[in-house]
């Protein structure tokens, strides 16, 4: 099971938050389940909730109301921006990186 | 309470409070359900410092400046150590403590201070309580306590030496790294004493910090002074 890795894209805890909460909210348990399955990346609980902290405090991601003790977190409309402009980075640079490996 | 519960609330405590009390609960119930490995726990305890930088804590901030101060003496002690008296003098001997080691006259006085400050700092600008403050000073003293606790680990690991050096002694011709430690009666203190040394302080400092939390109460805020003063030269209607 791979641990979080110490560069690339999968790096970022708050992206891959980010990433988790795009389809529906989940509370820390579930981001974390979520992000071990789809990145195969397993984040710290530490690191989890410092991330969330700091998205929640960018306004990015909003705690729902309590359902019990398991707080359900929810991506913003800002935070879908920043999602979504990233991960266009993201493809910008890899379609330029992988067009000119082909070249080469 | 079972131990796993124990040491999750013990996690806890490295964050600030405001931190806890938003997202404490959900944090523990996410431990509880996770094997508490080294990793988990190291990731835990970092985080934990990491929020405590960022909600910028009287004790935390206090405590860094006291950390890298004590840091600073005994790296200046091992590295540039000045003849007996000199101002790189950390520990001498002492017949009254237990261990029978005590922070050197000056240094000490110093540090009284900050444990005041921090107090005051707690309980004025933070709304603490005054055993709030007196917690507080005890951790910033644990802080400035922990480059001593790790000079005395590696003496009892034997990574660096013990040099006592007299009055009329030189600090120059020693070889190796060496702690250098002034004593006038060539008292030669053990490495456990150095570990245990900070933690003898720690009732001291929490005495200190409740003084500083008392003068903040009874010294009138800023803006009761304003009031008190305009009420003073107001004409009475």
């Amino acid at each position: 099971m791979a641990r979080k890795p110490k560069t690339g894209p999968a790096s970022d805890p708050e992206l891959l938050i980010l990433l988790s909460l795009a389809d529906a909210p989940k509370h820390g348990s579930a981001i974390m389940n979520d992000v071990l399955t789809v990145c195969d990346v397993r984040l710290g609980p530490g690191t989890l909730y410092t991330a969330i902290t700091r998205l929640v405090e960018r306004k990015l991601i909003a705690p729902e109301t309590i359902s019990g003790r398991e707080r359900p977190y929810r991506i913003t409309v800002q935070g879908s921006k920043t999602l979504a402009a990233q991960l266009s980075d993201m493809r910008r640079v890899a379609s330029i990186g992988l067009a000119r490996l082909r070249t080469a | 309470m079972n131990f796993k519960r124990r040491l999750i609330e013990s996690l806890l405590r490295s964050y600030p409070v405001e931190w806890r009390r938003e997202y404490g609960a959900e944090l523990a119930d996410l431990l509880a359900t996770h094997t508490l490995g080294i990793r988990v726990v190291a990731d835990v305890l970092w985080s934990g410092v990491q929020q405590r930088m960022r909600s910028r804590e009287p004790a935390t901030l206090l405590g860094c400046v006291a950390m890298f101060a004590s840091f600073a003496l005994l790296l200046a002690n091992v590295v540039a150590p000045q003849p007996y008296g000199g101002w790189t003098t950390v520990l001498e001997p002492s017949s009254m403590t237990f261990p029978t080691v005590r922070v050197s006259a000056g240094v000490g006085e110093v540090f009284s201070v900050l444990f005041v400050c921090c107090g005051y700092w707690t309980c004025r600008h933070r709304g603490g309580t005054q055993s709030q403050a007196g917690r507080a000073a005890a951790t910033v003293c644990l802080l400035a306590g922990i480059p001593v606790m790790v000079v005395g680990a590696l003496m009892l690991l034997g990574v660096i030496g013990l040099s006592v050096v007299g009055p009329g002694g030189s600090a120059f011709a020693l070889n190796g790294v060496s702690f250098i430690y002034y004593s006038a009666n060539g008292h030669s203190p053990s490495p456990l004493s150095v570990i245990l040394f900070p933690l003898s302080r720690v009732p001291i400092a929490w005495l200190w910090g409740l003084l500083g939390g008392h003068v903040a109460r009874w010294t009138p805020s800023v803006e009761t002074a304003r009031q008190a003063k305009i009420r003073r030269w107001s004409i009475p209607v």
